[in-house]
């Protein structure tokens, strides 16, 4: 987890960068091969070293504890795939101090762009192998949740006493193993080609350019799904206990993450409208149904929050803006879908808003709840809930006035991956204005940095239930002790340690 | 595991459904032969639940399991710390490191790789040594010994915080129903006297076949009193008043006060006269029906008040005796909080020494 904040830190710089190069028209900051390694980094590091590993790293910690186990299934598997997972970071960021730089062709690196005869670079090598070790290191990971959550479940914890969170990464798990090696597949064949004299993508040798784009996706899409499902748990698990009421709808949230999961495996081409080639009804279809379940989710916590009396944390908080967040990327979400709002919308900064509403939004603010939610848990030390807030609301303001305009930069027809552009009629102010806000989240983000710092200098102690929680992990010691657990209350509900610390209210389940 | 096992079932029957769906709405292989692929990997990993995992008996899949179930259970060992991990990962990265970049780097990565993977098998096979048990310093034991005192110091203190509500509970009861009972006699003596009252006012209208004994001799005395005072009245009332207005208006004052005296005297009477016919076997003595009804009635409402005092009497003596029940819980609940704060003491102490 702290790696991957590490590499948060690393590709927020990068990000930084970006927005002061397009802050004006014309700029000259950086030239455009840089700035494409630059913008090729930060999708990079923010989705393959930050979003996911953030999430895996969270669930090794939360798993166990939430379900009343010792430890992780493997934990020398566990410990191989944090150092295949560190050493895979290093290698892409590496790259910027090899011959001709990091690799510069986009986060999803279409061939023939990224093949030898272009991308003459070793910058593109090291980003192909340091992927393919952090998608190894995701599987194993994977392959170690559902082990730990199917067979070390503390007496009494039935799969549907499961806390929400453990479900989500249960859900998450089963599309790592499902899209993952699709990734380490296409990776492998990208290599071959371009050291093995492999022709997989070379259209002139018989190869199908499009072929990579196909397995590219089928890992892609699903990867956003593994990116946001923690976090829609993380949510989940928040909002219960600071709306002092048990969660709403504790089945629909499990199918419903099954059901993303499930859909999410047959929408990848809905990344290729463009390129003619796919069946665009079945996956415009197929990207429509999934705002169901989502839709079943926010239900959900509305229906969680409704009528509770809400206690406003900063994770409460943060998990508020999540919801407001992801909301307009959803919406936008539904309305890319649609194949000819695709076609106008590919590749324009309409696309860039769109996902980072979704990735930014959402799983970057739940990132936030979780850390303010379980940083005692984990650490012994409480954060400041004052800096907290102002944490959130520099965040949040930030977040909003970069990219809320970038959606009327796109429509007005910006390309997205552009390291300059004219002074086209209103652009230099809505850039102007995006770059802004980028400087208000970095304000935002150094607040966190310093509540941090403060913290762990401090002597006192978190107490052991610092939120009346409701899941075990909240029941022992903060931080847990090496086997996590001295003892165990009954489990006779989802809310074990609420039913133990209030049993005059504790639901009795038949049998 | 049955959910577990479900969960995959109906991955597979997914996966296979949307790759049948996506040919016929596509006739492309290439995304065909993928979802193919996943569906068929699905498949593999529903087998092996039903194969490998059939036997298996998860104390977490009972509802009502409870620690004690699974006491003994062997979880296996968890590996505190391995260096090996690491160099395999390290291995990895030379090997994949050196068939981009630097081909000899291939070779350590790959004898590296093998290395550790050598060094994790035998450590898996050696586990089966104690020495992670050592690891388990006494530091930990002792302060789980704490933790696990002062858990049961807190369940304590909970079970007697429970008993303390309960007994306020059954006091509060029990002193509700010695009210009640209370006003209940209350009620009884009320109506008793209701009773005596009319009673009463039947033996000043026949005052006169009381004084003849009609109505029992032990009331023969008190009727010839009242109807002696009754004549008195009457004379008194049929001699008219002589003199000037003054002396007229002293004779009436005095004859009122007179008048009322005596009036007084007569209820008085009466009323004792009713006391003897309410006496148990009086009531026959009375030739008048109504009075000889409301000596019945009379003789009613007497017993229900005796069972009345009986009853309050019951009720208050058990209230006290759960007053002081649940002065004594109070007092435990004191101690107990006192012994729960030595033991949060003793704990937090061990967990902050290094």
């Amino acid at each position: 987890m702290c790696t991957s904040i590490f590499y948060f830190f690393l590709a927020g710089l990068l990000a930084l960068v970006i927005r002061a190069q397009l802050s004006q028209p014309g700029m000259m900051l950086v030239g455009p091969h840089q700035y494409a390694q630059i913008f090729t980094l930060h999708g990079t590091a923010m989705i393959f070293l930050f979003v996911v590993p953030f999430a895996l790293g969270l669930a090794n910690f939360l798993i166990p504890l939430q379900i009343g186990a010792p430890d992780m299934a493997f934990p020398r598997l566990n410990a191989f795939t944090y150092w295949l997972f560190f050493f895979g970071g290093i290698t892409i960021f590496s790259g910027v101090f090899v011959n001709g730089g990091a690799a510069a062709s986009g986060w999803f690196a279409y061939a023939p762009l990224s093949e030898i005869r272009i991308s003459t670079g070793e910058g593109q090598d090291l980003w192909i192998i340091g992927l393919l070790m952090t998608s190894i290191s995701g599987i194993l990971t994977a392959v170690n949740f559902i082990t730990t959550t199917f067979l070390y479940r503390a007496p009494g914890m039935t799969m549907w006493r499961l806390p929400i969170f453990v479900w989500e990464m249960v859900a998450t798990s089963l599309l790592i193993l499902m899209a993952f090696p699709s990734l380490a597949a296409v990776l492998a064949m990208l290599f071959i080609d371009r050291h093995l004299g492999g022709e997989f993508f070379t259209a002139s040798a018989g190869g199908n350019p499009v072929l990579y784009q196909h397995l590219f996706w089928f890992f892609g899409h699903p990867e956003v799904y593994i990116m946001i499902l923690p976090y829609f748990g993380v949510i989940s698990e928040i909002i219960p206990v600071f709306s002092r009421k048990p969660i709403f709808g504790y089945t629909g949230l499990v199918l419903s993450a099954f059901a993303i999961a499930g859909l999410s495996m047959g929408v990848w081409a809905h990344h290729m409208f463009t390129t003619g080639v796919v069946t665009n009804g079945f996956f415009a279809a197929i990207s429509f149904l999934i705002a169901v379940p989502t839709g079943v989710k926010f239900f959900n916590w509305v229906g969680t929050m409704w009528r509770g009396s809400i206690v406003f944390t900063t994770a409460m908080l943060f998990a508020i803006g999540f919801m407001l967040n992801f909301l307009i990327g959803g919406i936008t979400g539904v309305m890319v879908a649609s194949p000819p709002i695709d076609f106008q919308a590919e590749d324009s900064y309409f696309l860039v808003a769109h996902f980072h509403y979704v990735l930014g939004g959402g799983s970057l603010f739940a990132i936030f709840g979780a850390i303010y939610f379980w940083f005692p848990k984990v650490f012994g030390k409480m954060l400041s809930e004052r800096l907290g807030k102002w944490c959130f609301w520099l965040l949040f303001i930030g977040f909003n006035t970069t990219f809320f305009v970038m959606q009327f930069l796109g429509v007005m027809g910006m390309p997205r991956r552009v390291y300059t552009y004219a002074a086209l009629p209103g652009w230099g102010n809505l850039n102007l204005i995006a770059s802004i806000g980028s400087l208000i989240m970095a304000a935002g983000v150094l607040v966190f940095v310093w509540d941090i710092i403060t913290a762990s200098l401090s002597r006192k102690h978190a107490p052991d239930d610092p939120w009346g929680g409701y899941s075990l992990e909240w029941w022992t010691t903060s931080p847990p002790p090496e086997f996590n657990f001295v003892s165990l209350p009954p489990i006779r509900s989802e809310r074990p340690v609420f039913d133990a610390k209030h049993p005059e209210l504790a639901k009795e389940q038949p049998g | 595991m049955i959910t577990g096992r479900r969960l995959f079932v109906s991955s597979a029957v997914f996966g296979i459904a949307i790759a049948v769906v996506y040919w016929f709405s596509s006739h492309s292989p290439d995304g065909t032969i993928l979802l193919g692929l996943m569906a068929t990997a699905l498949v593999f990993a529903a087998g092996y639940m039903f194969i490998a995992e059939r036997e298996a008996r998860l104390v977490g899949d009972r509802s009502n399991a409870s620690n004690a179930d699974a006491s003994g259970e062997r979880l296996g060992v968890f590996t505190v710390a391995s260096p090996w991990p690491i160099a395999v990962a390290f291995g990895a990265f030379l090997l994949l490191l050196g068939l981009a970049i630097f081909p000899v780097l291939a070779v350590f990565g790959l004898v590296l790789l093998l290395f550790g993977l050598l060094c994790l098998g035998r450590e898996s096979s050696l586990r089966s040594a104690p020495t992670e048990g050592a690891r388990a310093s006494e530091m930990l034991a002792l302060w789980g010994a704490a933790k696990r005192v002062l858990e049961t110091e807190r369940t304590r203190l909970a079970d007697d915080e429970i008993a303390v509500e309960r007994a306020r509970s059954t006091y509060a009861r029990a002193n509700e129903a010695a009210t009640q009972a209370d006003s209940e006699l209350a009620e009884l003596k009320l109506e008793r006297h209701v009773l005596l009252r009319k009673l009463a006012e039947i033996c000043t209208q026949n005052a006169s076949q009381i004084a003849s004994g009609e109505w029992g001799t032990s009331l023969v005395e008190r009727g010839h009193q009242m109807q002696m005072l009754q004549e008195k009245a009457k004379r008194r009332a049929q001699d008219p008043l002589k003199g000037n207005w003054f002396s007229k208006l002293v004779q009436g004052i005095s004859r009122f006060a007179n008048d009322s005296n005596n009036a007084v005297t007569v209820w008085r009477y009466a009323q004792e006269c009713a006391q003897l016919l309410a006496r148990p076997g009086n009531g026959s003595a009375s030739p008048d029906p109504i009075a000889k009804r409301l000596v019945t009635e009379i003789a009613g409402v007497d017993a229900n008040i005796v069972r009345a005092i009986a009853n309050a009497v019951n009720l208050r003596s058990h209230e006290a005796s759960l007053k002081s029940e649940l002065q004594s819980a109070q007092r435990t609940v004191l101690r107990r909080r006192t012994a729960v704060k030595s033991a949060e003491g003793r704990y937090w102490g061990l967990r902050d020494s290094p």
